[in-house]
């Protein structure tokens, strides 16, 4: 059995594990358990992304699929009812009609696909050897950008996969080399676009090459919270300060999760910010890290009540901290158009060193991301927390 | 230090997403408003003189690297006349709306969040403005995001009437995101074939691959941008969506949406159809004309029977709008010079015309509180030069001479004669005999009837600060329908440009 045969014998039992959790989700009543079945289905959808090794898609997903949003689902089931009304159970035509039709046409295109890791793929020839080995400067000797080394070869149109004895040369080589005090931090790594520094393709993707998209993509996830403030914020009234609000008391007798939540909350704290400082590095970056972050003030508002969360920080800063993070993304953008560069060319921010002012850009914009979609999370946590929960005929 | 004149294409989006953030943190009061109308002044501004700069270069178009990654690699803004052009109505109508939304935002939305208000509206055009000026096909959909999340949250404002607003932007939300995502869909599918997101990459990369006619993942690609794109721009019968929310929103949304967010979605279409797949692949070798064409036809005749039968002038508009969508696909999906440049001229003409109008109705809102007919009657004398602006611009829906509408008409006439098809004449003058009917309808409530609702009867004009940016578009369906030099060029032009298949 070669490894890819494994891969696709992991790959079809986790989507059948995913198309059964699917049909469960349209057919089990109860919100609640569909609330947890979407986040099974994320968890499923992660192992799906992992088997790929796409590792940074894998993490996203768990974080936001698996995580935060079962939250939110849950919260939202505070102001409705716990079960599905039952439905009158007739064949709508049209309706299936069009889905098969839809689904028919999805599979109708994969007929022309390249075949599931095919090396030969145009995906893999044309465009993508450059991001994959960070030169996509020295393919066109960019002005103001890394310059390249002397001996430049274009990457080998196929993303270069190394066996495991492969690997363990490299290591070994790069063992040999630290031991003879060859500490230099570029000198483990080919040259490329950011001396080094990055060595995860996927942060120099999503941060430089097509940064400008994450920076939108942390737009939407700020016009979000501003939308859902602007439909959902209660009317501020001085005098509503003392007002009781329903969900809102410190759950009082638990001393359990008091402790434990005291002792985990740091660690929560430190991983959120690892994963944003480390996403150059390993899987993560500022949307992983920002969902890791906002858990953490979630976990405390839940067990130590919204008032506690608000003497930590109030709704006020929230939102202002929920700008600030676009504004970080957009102002190191704008900071590299009033150094001369174009938007967002981070190698302007160092001229005696492109690649070095291109890690610290994206580091830069890694933290607003990380702000922005942390204060966004604990905003939607708020506001569905806030509301008045509808009575209900129990 | 700042050499802006190289920087313009990146501005024009960069200006509004900055300025749009900012908003939320501006405060009560009248500063919200203010800001955003300082920010999308200095948007059109950006426009004007980004349009300048093309014409005086004489070049085809303006490129922009993005991060100054080379554009295979990263992203690239890429300006020629027809998004210029597009740019300019989106920045324009967004700014003349912002100044006219003061009194109309005051009126309709709570007080607490005017600055989360305008932080969406200027977020809002910023994303119509990024989908027009990218050339890369992944960042259209970033933009279609943010524009899309942005009107759904505008259009859902309008609840303090009725919670009406609330399902209707939930329905807008469910089918936009359908189309949305087969938008993304076919985006997806396109990457995997050309292996580039660059429109005019993925443009070489098509005419390289072998046997692109019976490419499967090609033609399901097509297929989904197809209905994806329908959706966007509430062509007939993927238009369900359209006269709830138009009608619902507030009033200064439904004017915005309507000069800019459909239009937006039709400029979309010139990319993919006649920028990534080329006008032989989309038209020729596939049958898609006749789908549109199809499409647009129903579109004109049912729409306008349904707009007839309205009682609600806002969904009477909203009614009319899917039927002059259907004329500006209608002249693309001929493919000929003189079609293609017919849809251009009308998305000016119909943005200026249907925004003008809305603003009218929008100040019957305020002075009236109802945007019925039986609001309407009489108003005739107490609202003179409200009732003006909303008759002449229903005289620009039936297309008379001298009015911005007979200009698209008269190309649109052309175009089909062009193309030999008699049939779409005799649509468009049914679709003109019908429009007269609705346009009639507020015409005799306005001028033929002794007000009926007591507020109606003790109504004022307008106030300046909404007749001004009324007229204004007004205005403007008046001189460009005397002198169509300007739009007609460009139109003309654009249109050779999209036909000879440049992405």
């Amino acid at each position: 059995m070669t490894s890819l045969q494994e891969i696709l014998l992991v790959d079809s039992l986790l989507l059948v594990l995913v198309t059964v959790t699917a049909v469960a989700i349209i057919e089990v009543r109860s919100l609640y358990a569909v609330a947890m079945l979407t986040g099974v289905y994320s968890l499923l959808m992660a192992l799906v992304w992992t088997n790929m090794h796409s590792m940074d898609v894998a993490f996203t997903e768990a974080a936001v699929g698996g995580g935060i949003s079962t939250i939110l689902l849950i919260g939202t089931l505070v102001h409705t009812v716990r079960d599905e009304k039952p439905a009158k159970r007739r064949l709508h035509l049209p309706a299936l009609l069009v889905t098969v039709l839809t689904g028919g046409a999805l599979i109708y295109g994969t007929f022309d696909m390249p075949d599931f890791g095919d090396p030969k793929a145009t995906i893999h020839h044309y465009r993508v050897p450059e991001m994959m080995s960070q030169t996509v400067a020295f393919a066109t000797g960019r002005v103001g950008k890394q310059a390249p080394p002397a001996d430049y070869q274009p990457p080998p149109r196929m993303v270069p996969t190394l066996s495991a004895e492969q690997l363990a040369a490299e290591r070994r080589r790069a063992d040999e080399r630290l031991k003879a005090g060859d500490h230099g931090d570029h000198h483990l790594h080919p040259a490329d676009d950011f001396n080094g520094h990055v060595p995860n393709a996927v942060t120099s993707l999503l941060a430089a090459y097509r940064g400008y998209d994450t920076m939108f993509e942390t737009t939407v996830i700020f016009t979000a919270g501003v939308a859902l403030l602007l439909l959902l914020r209660r009317p501020r009234r001085e005098d509503d300060e003392d007002e009781p609000q329903p969900g809102s008391e410190p759950l009082r007798g638990q001393v359990i999760l008091r402790v434990m939540s005291k002792l985990f909350i740091p660690f929560i704290l430190a991983f959120g910010f690892y994963v944003i400082t480390h996403g150059e590095l390993g899987p993560g970056g500022g949307f992983q890290g920002g969902v890791v972050i906002a858990t953490a003030f979630i976990l405390y508002a839940l067990i130590y009540g919204r008032p506690a969360l608000y003497a930590v920080i109030s709704p006020g800063n929230l939102e202002r901290l929920a700008a600030l993070g676009v504004l970080v993304y957009s102002g190191v953008g704008a900071a590299c158009l009033l150094l001369g560069g174009n938007f967002l060319d981070y190698a302007a921010l160092d001229r005696a060193s492109p690649g070095d002012g291109e890690a610290l850009g994206m580091t830069l914009v890694e933290y607003g991301v990380g702000i922005t979609v942390s204060t966004v999370m604990i905003i939607i946590f708020n506001q569905l927390a806030e509301q008045q929960p509808k009575a209900r005929a129990s | 230090m700042l050499e802006i004149q190289a920087h313009l294409p990146v501005l024009v989006v960069v200006v509004p997403l900055i300025g749009g953030v900012l908003t939320s943190l501006m405060g009560r009061g009248a500063l919200p408003w203010a800001w955003a109308t300082l920010v999308t002044g200095a948007t059109f501004a950006l426009t004007l003189r980004l349009m300048a700069t093309l014409l005086a270069s004489g070049a085809p178009h303006i490129s922009y690297e993005v991060g100054n990654w080379p554009r295979w690699w990263g992203i690239e803004y890429r300006v020629d006349l027809l998004n210029a052009f597009i740019l300019l109505v989106v920045a324009g109508v967004g700014f003349i709306t912002t100044i006219y939304a003061k009194e109309s935002v005051a009126d309709e939305i709570p007080r607490d969040r005017h600055n989360l208000f305008y932080t969406v509206w200027v977020l809002a055009i910023c994303g119509l403005l990024g989908i027009t000026v990218t050339g890369d096909a992944f960042n259209v959909y970033v933009l279609l995001e943010i524009s899309s999340l942005t009107v759904y949250a505008l259009i859902a404002m309008g609840k303090d009437r009725n919670r009406k607003a609330l399902t209707a932007s939930l329905r807008y939300l469910i089918l936009g995101s359908v189309g949305a995502s087969f938008i993304l869909l076919g985006i997806g599918y396109l990457m995997m074939v050309t292996g580039t997101l660059n429109m005019e990459d993925m443009r070489e990369q098509l005419l390289r691959t072998p046997d692109l006619d019976h490419h499967r993942t090609v033609l399901v690609a097509f297929a989904f941008l197809l209905v994806g794109l329908s959706l966007k721009m509430a062509l007939y019968p993927l238009h369900m969506w359209l006269p709830k929310a138009y009608t619902y929103a507030p009033s200064a949304v439904t004017a915005l949406l309507a000069a800019t967010a459909t239009k937006v979605a039709v400029y979309m279409s010139f990319r993919f159809l006649f920028g990534i797949f080329g006008p032989e692949f989309s038209f020729q070798r596939l049958p898609s004309h006749l789908i549109l064409l199809a499409g647009a036809c129903l579109g004109v005749v049912f729409s306008s029977l349904s707009a007839i039968r309205q009682q609600s002038v806002k969904r009477l508009l909203a009614y009319s709008s899917v039927g002059q969508i259907a004329y500006i696909v209608a002249g693309f999906s001929l493919a000929n010079e003189n079609g293609v440049a017919a849809s251009i001229i009308h998305i000016f003409n119909h943005a200026v015309t249907k925004g003008g109008m809305f603003m009218a109705v929008g100040a019957v809102a305020l002075r009236v509180g109802g945007t019925d007919l039986k609001h309407m009657r009489g108003l005739g004398r107490r609202m003179p030069l409200t009732m003006a602006a909303l008759t002449v611009g229903g005289l620009g829906l039936v297309g008379f001479p001298l009015t911005a509408g007979f200009i698209s008409k008269w190309y649109l006439i052309k175009g089909a004669l062009d193309a030999g098809m008699w049939g779409l004449i005799a649509i468009v003058l049914l679709g003109s005999i019908l429009a007269l009917v609705y346009v009639w309808k507020i015409i005799e409530a306005v001028y033929f009837h002794e007000p009926e609702d007591p507020r109606a009867r003790d109504a004022t004009e307008a106030p300046i600060m909404m007749l001004v940016p009324m007229w204004t578009l007004i205005g403007l369906s008046l001189y460009f329908g005397v002198d169509a030099n300007f739009t007609s060029d460009t139109a003309l032009r654009a249109a050779k440009s999209l036909l000879g298949g440049a992405p």
